[in-house]
C-alpha cells in the first residue's frame, strides 16, 4: 500500500515536472524565435539594434535609399566593419537651417541604408523610446480591469505620449453601473506608474450584499447605495507592444450618502422603567472614507 | 499587417521585458512602500451628521405641592437621564457632536407652557459639578405656546450621549405650577460627525 502511494506520487510529480518543462521549452522557443526574428545571427553578423527587423521589413519605400540620420555619431557607432563604404568615407552634411538633422549624401555605398533601421525622420517626443528601436508604438487600447472599489471596468485607453495614458470606461460593482476616467503617468514607458482616477457609481439596491455581510438589511438605506471615488495609485505596468498588464495599489477616497439614516442608525431606547429616548436623523448622512484599494487589469493595443 | 507572435502577447517572453528590470526595481519598491502603508492602517472614515436629535419622551413632572395655594408661584425640580442609543457605536468610533439647542414640548397636563416664569436645565457628568446649559426667563407678555426652543448656553461634553457613559439632567421650573402631573418632551439637537480610524 505504501509503495503504491509512493508510485502514484512519483508519477504525479514526474507529470507535473514534464508539464513544467514543456511550458519552459515553449517559452524559450518563443523568446528565441523573437530574438531570431530581429536579424541574422552568428559571429559575422553585423551588430545592430535587435529590433531593426521591424523597420527593415517595412522599408520598401524609395525614400529608404536616402537615410535620414538624426545623430551622426549613431551611424559611426553602429556601422559594421564588413560593410564600411569603400574608398570615400560617408559625408554627412548638416542643413544649415536645422543643425540636428543630417542627411547622408549619395557617396554612401549602394544598399548601405538598408543595413540600418529606418530612423524616424522626425523625432517625436511622445513616442521616442519605441521609435529609437524602430518600433511604431500603438496608442489606442481596449482595457479591462477589476478592483476595489472600481468593480469590473471595461474601457478604452489612449496614449498621447509614451509617459502618459488617458483612460475611461464603464463598469459595474455588482450593485449598479458606473463610470470611471483618469490618467496614468508612466515615466519609463513601462515599470512604475502613478495613476489618478475618478469614478461614479449610480445608486442601486445593495440589500442582498448588506444582509450577507451584516446579517440583516436596513431596507431603505441599503436600497439606495451609490458612491463617488478618487483613486491615487502607484503600481507596475509591464507589457509588450500589443499588451500591457498592470497591478495598481494605493489609497481611495470614497464619498457616499446614507439615505434614510433613521433606518440604520436611529431608533428608540426604552429603560427598564419604561422611559423612552428617541434618536432621530432628520437629514441624510454624508460619509467619506479613505481606504486602501487595488486594481489589476490589462490593455490590448489595437491602433 | 504583420502576424502577431507569442512574444507580442506575453511580455515576459520578450527581450524588452528582461531589459526593463531597471525600471521595475523602483516600481517594486513603490509597491512595497504602498503595502507597508496599508499595514500601518490607513482606513479612515468620517460621517457628517448635519442634524441629529435625541429626545427624552414623556418626561413626567411632579405637580405643585398640595400645600401651595392656588395661583401661587412654586418651583419643581425633576431629574432624568437619556437612555443609550439603540445603535451603539463601536469603541473605535469617536463622536464629535455638538449640542446646538434644546426644545421643550408640552405633551399633556397643562394648557400650554405660559405658566413657566423661569426654567433651568443642568447636566452633570459622573464625578463632576453640574453645568448649566439652559436658562429661560420669558419677558413680560411674551407669548409662550406648547413648545420652547432655546440655544444652549454651553457645549458640554456631558451632553454627548456617545462620549459620556451616563449624564444626569436636572430641570428646574419656576412658575404657577399645575396641581396635577404634567409631561414634557425634552429634545436636544446635535450636529457634528462620527469618525473612525484604524
Amino acid at each position: 500500500m505504501q509503495k503504491a502511494r509512493s508510485a502514484i506520487a512519483t508519477t504525479t510529480y514526474c507529470r507535473a515536472l514534464s508539464g513544467f518543462a514543456l511550458v519552459a521549452v515553449v517559452c524559450c522557443w518563443s523568446a528565441g524565435s523573437a530574438a531570431q526574428s530581429t536579424g541574422p545571427s552568428g559571429p559575422d553578423a553585423p551588430k545592430r539594434p535587435a529590433v531593426a527587423a521591424f523597420s527593415i521589413a517595412e522599408d520598401d519605400s524609395p525614400d529608404a535609399a536616402k537615410a535620414t540620420l538624426p545623430i551622426p555619431a549613431t551611424v559611426t557607432r553602429e556601422q559594421p566593419p564588413a560593410v564600411t563604404p569603400p574608398s570615400s568615407p560617408s559625408v554627412l552634411q548638416a542643413p544649415s537651417e536645422n543643425p540636428t538633422t543630417m542627411t547622408a549624401l549619395p557617396e554612401v555605398a549602394p544598399g548601405f541604408a538598408t543595413q540600418f533601421p529606418r530612423y524616424p525622420t522626425q523625432v517625436d517626443a511622445g513616442t521616442r523610446p519605441m521609435q529609437q528601436h524602430g518600433i511604431q508604438p500603438l496608442s489606442l487600447a481596449a482595457m479591462l480591469d477589476v478592483g476595489v472599489p472600481d468593480g469590473v471596468v471595461l474601457g478604452v485607453a489612449y496614449r498621447p505620449a509614451f509617459w502618459t495614458r488617458l483612460q475611461a470606461g464603464a463598469g459595474t460593482n455588482s450593485v449598479s453601473p458606473g463610470m470611471r476616467a483618469g490618467a496614468a503617468l508612466i515615466p519609463f514607458s513601462e515599470g512604475p506608474s502613478l495613476t489618478v482616477e475618478g469614478g461614479y457609481y449610480f445608486e442601486g439596491d445593495a440589500s442582498a450584499i448588506v444582509s450577507q455581510v451584516a446579517g440583516h438589511s436596513h431596507t431603505r438605506t441599503a436600497q439606495q447605495v451609490g458612491y463617488q471615488f478618487v483613486n491615487l495609485h502607484v503600481g507596475l505596468d509591464f507589457g509588450s507592444r500589443y499588451t500591457t498588464f498592470f497591478l495598481h495599489g494605493g489609497m481611495t477616497y470614497l464619498h457616499t450618502t446614507l439615505h434614510y439614516p433613521n433606518d440604520a442608525l436611529g431608533g428608540q431606547s426604552v429603560s427598564p422603567s419604561g422611559e423612552v429616548t428617541t434618536y432621530t436623523f432628520s437629514q441624510d448622512v454624508n460619509v467619506g472614507v479613505w481606504f486602501p484599494s487595488f486594481k489589476l487589469g490589462f490593455l490590448v493595443y489595437i491602433v | 499587417m504583420k502576424p502577431m507572435k507569442l512574444t507580442h502577447l506575453l511580455p515576459w517572453c520578450s527581450k524588452s521585458f528582461a531589459n526593463s528590470r531597471r525600471v521595475f526595481t523602483p516600481g517594486v519598491w513603490l509597491l512595497v512602500l504602498a503595502g507597508s502603508m496599508l499595514n500601518q492602517g490607513c482606513l479612515q472614515a468620517k460621517a457628517d451628521i448635519p442634524d441629529m436629535e435625541v429626545t427624552r419622551e414623556n418626561l413626567a413632572i411632579q405637580p405643585a405641592p398640595s400645600t401651595l395655594p392656588e395661583g401661587a408661584e412654586g418651583t419643581v425640580v425633576q431629574q432624568f437621564k437619556y437612555e443609550k442609543s439603540p445603535s451603539p457605536l463601536p469603541k473605535s468610533v469617536t463622536s464629535d457632536l455638538h449640542a446646538t439647542d434644546v426644545t421643550i414640548t408640552l405633551r399633556q397636563g397643562a394648557k400650554d407652557l405660559s405658566f413657566i416664569h423661569a426654567a433651568k436645565l443642568t447636566v452633570t457628568k459622573p464625578g463632576d459639578k453640574p453645568e448649566t446649559v439652559l436658562e429661560f426667563q420669558p419677558e413680560n407678555h411674551q407669548a409662550v405656546g406648547n413648545s420652547i426652543t432655546l440655544p444652549l448656553l454651553s457645549d458640554s461634553d456631558a451632553l454627548n450621549p456617545w462620549s459620556v457613559d451616563e449624564s444626569t439632567f436636572e430641570l428646574t421650573v419656576t412658575g404657577i405650577l399645575p396641581h396635577q402631573a404634567w409631561y414634557l418632551d425634552v429634545k436636544l439637537s446635535y450636529s457634528g460627525s462620527f469618525s473612525y480610524r484604524s
